[in-house]
């Protein structure tokens, strides 16, 4: 059976009868994905993150019954972060403060503090996460759609309800920024190579 | 080398060494929260906020004295442009203060 359909069999449990086992077994399967994509999108912050991710799946089982089975589930939790996300950062619009010479440098930093040889993988995604923080949100999670969870153009418009030029720009315009912000793991690479 | 394949190699890097994130109690905090949640629907919340603000209007309609509040109301106004002036700071510091307040999810 495909995940898409297990998927379905666990939601339709979960309209019919209220059967918490599997959503538990829903939450469980989609949990450290979500969490993951989360904190990349709050610039690592795992306790944003976590709560973010604790709003989806409540949102996602008090309108369970909506889902349908056309979009994989995960498409349909993501939808649903993003959302979270996009009301949380209206709210909380004036904490954003961090500019942008102050990413660089804590990137730079972050990179100087690691042993010389061996970068550590953590610092990779929580440097992608911070570097991630400086695009506007919807830049910010269609690049972490299409360049880490490698979903297609039309997924992305789907998720996110906008234009396929949108999702393009966004896309140019994030890797632009995005090449600046991290010219320091670029050049480790070209050192390396 | 190019620096856009330079951002999708960063991409393809962290995809290939993204961690499991370990539950460490997230869905049985998730559990409980859902658990407490349902103790009132949506549906039954809301009908008892209606039954409650029916009620205490019928209450109120009943022990105030309606009647001479709204003699109270002048049967004609004028705007003067210092009271155009007031009117218009209070509702844009209303407009401000709701856009600024926080919700309660």
């Amino acid at each position: 059976m495909s995940d898409i359909a297990t998927d379905k069999a666990l939601v339709d449990r979960v309209v019919a009868s209220d059967c918490r086992d599997s959503f538990s077994a829903l939450v469980e399967r989609h949990q450290s994905d979500l969490r993951y994509s989360l904190r990349q999108m709050t610039g690592w912050d795992e306790a944003l993150a976590d709560d973010l991710a604790q709003e989806t799946f409540m949102r996602a089982y008090q309108s369970m019954a909506s889902y349908k089975a056309d979009a994989k589930f995960s498409s349909w939790l993501y939808r649903i972060a993003y959302n979270q996300m996009i009301s949380h950062y209206r709210l909380a619009r004036n904490n954003e403060i961090t500019g942008i010479d102050e990413t660089v440098s804590a990137i730079a930093s972050s990179r100087e503090s690691d042993s010389s040889a061996a970068f550590t993988d953590q610092s990779l995604h929580q440097d992608l996460a911070r570097a991630m923080q400086q695009l506007p949100t919807q830049q910010r999670m269609v690049i972490h759609l299409c360049l880490h969870r490698q979903l297609t153009h039309q997924e992305i418009c789907t998720i996110m309800e906008i234009p396929l030029g949108t999702v393009k720009t966004c896309i140019n315009r994030g890797k632009a920024t995005l090449r600046d912000l991290l010219a320091s793991w670029q050049s480790e690479n070209e050192d390396v190579t | 080398m190019n620096n856009v394949t330079d951002i999708d190699n960063l991409f393809a890097q962290a995809r290939s060494t993204e961690p499991y994130l370990n539950d460490q109690g997230f869905t049985s905090k998730l559990s409980s929260q859902i658990q407490s949640s349902k103790q009132l629907s949506l549906g039954q919340e809301s009908a008892v906020t209606i039954v409650a603000t029916v009620l205490g209007c019928v209450v109120a309609y009943q022990f105030f004295p309606v009647g001479d509040l709204l003699q109270l109301v002048p049967a004609q106004l004028s705007i003067t442009p210092v009271k155009l002036l007031g009117v218009s700071s209070l509702l844009a510091a209303l407009a401000y203060w709701f856009a600024e307040s926080k919700p309660v999810y």
